[in-house]
């Protein structure tokens, strides 16, 4: 588990579209707290500087945070969700989770590769196929892993990793399909530059026949 | 080159392009992504020529994912011909993109590759690109 991260919210007024396009070039995204003791989430707003570093890394997911709320009470949450501009890159809203001591939550855990250099598969000419980047698991809050590692040093050419080989955290239940494969070393395809010629069409078949009969005439 | 092998009808309205992508403009399956930032059709011979640019520059390492595919038809008339007397024949296949679109993602292979690989497959689009990563990945 990494460290408790302190973020400070701040109280937000306004609600919808125009209050909170006014919020980000004042340097503040909106974000709603909300969980299992809360029956209305909680409109707030947090500075970018303070969140942008967390968001932009892979494992926002798992990371712990002491949240201070507008009125002063402090609440452990995480981040559930982070809405960015798929343009520009500027997160856009952010939603945290509010975590309660025993209420298990389910969680998007990273999966981490280790040992890729030293992959026997690659040193024969594979590629490692990095198939399921997160397993979810229902854990309690006080033991969400960071990542999960796996261990490619010692697969060979078409090897796999299915999600029942990799160890988990005790107390973590595994939400995803068991024999859903992590990782494989693959055979890479050669290069098909000769294909680059084969330019004549194919006859398409037309699903509406009626109506093309109709176009023709 | 890639087309659909069934389609529901033989000549569809070109609708507008305008606005961003609504889905697919996220990284979601390799490391790296080579992102639209216009708006534009894109020939079923444009990716295919920009498939053959990245898989040289990546020679036999990686793998690639084409995230567009031209099931749009693009009808002409023929040469020389008076207005009117109905449609064209379809002459190619489109793939119809948003600026924020994904079009090819890469894996498996180092940052200089990739950058190499995306900077040769620009020249080969009709629209302005920039390379993303995914979550964690570092870049733009």
């Amino acid at each position: 588990m990494s460290e408790i991260m302190k973020v400070v919210l701040e109280a937000r007024e306004g609600k919808g579209k125009e209050a909170c396009s006014k919020l980000r070039p004042a340097g503040y995204v909106p974000c709603v707290v909300y969980g299992p003791e809360y029956r209305e989430s909680v409109p707030a707003k947090v500075k970018v500087s303070d969140i942008s570093k967390i968001a932009a890394s892979g494992h926002w997911e798992t990371q712990t945070m002491l949240l201070t709320l507008p009125g002063g009470k402090e609440e452990m949450g995480l981040m559930r969700e982070v809405q960015k501009d798929t343009i520009t890159g500027r997160i856009l809203h952010i939603d945290f989770l509010q975590l309660v001591k025993g209420h298990k939550i389910s969680v998007n855990v990273p999966v981490e590769l280790v040992g890729r250099d030293s992959c026997a598969g690659v040193k024969l000419g594979g590629v490692i196929d990095h198939l399921l980047r997160e397993i979810s698991m229902e854990v309690l809050p006080g033991q969400i892993p960071d990542s999960v590692a796996v261990d490619v040093s010692s697969m060979k050419l078409g090897a796999q990793v299915h999600v029942k080989d990799i160890a988990v955290p005790e107390g973590a239940a595994v939400l995803s399909d068991p024999d859903e494969v992590v990782v494989a070393v693959i055979i890479p395809r050669g290069v098909a530059e000769g294909e680059e010629t084969a330019e004549e069409q194919k006859e398409v078949e037309v699903v509406a026949k009626g109506k093309a009969k109709e176009e023709e005439e | 080159m890639l087309m659909p092998s069934r389609v529901k009808y033989r000549k569809p309205f070109r609708r507008p392009l305008k606005g961003r992508a609504k889905g697919g403009a996220t990284v979601a399956f390799g490391e790296y992504g080579l992102q639209s930032l216009d708006c534009a059709w894109i020939t079923a011979r444009q990716i295919e020529a920009t498939r053959v640019a990245i898989s040289r520059k990546m020679k036999k390492g990686g793998k690639i994912w084409i995230r567009i595919f031209p099931d749009h038809p693009f009808t002409k008339k023929p040469l020389e011909t008076r207005m009117g007397k109905g449609k064209g024949a379809p002459e190619f296949w489109v793939a119809p993109v948003k600026r924020g679109r994904i079009l090819f993602e890469i894996a498996g292979v180092s940052k200089e590759v990739v950058e190499e690989a995306f900077r040769t497959a620009s020249h080969k689009l009709p629209v302005k690109v920039r390379i993303v990563a995914r979550e964690g990945f570092g870049g733009e």
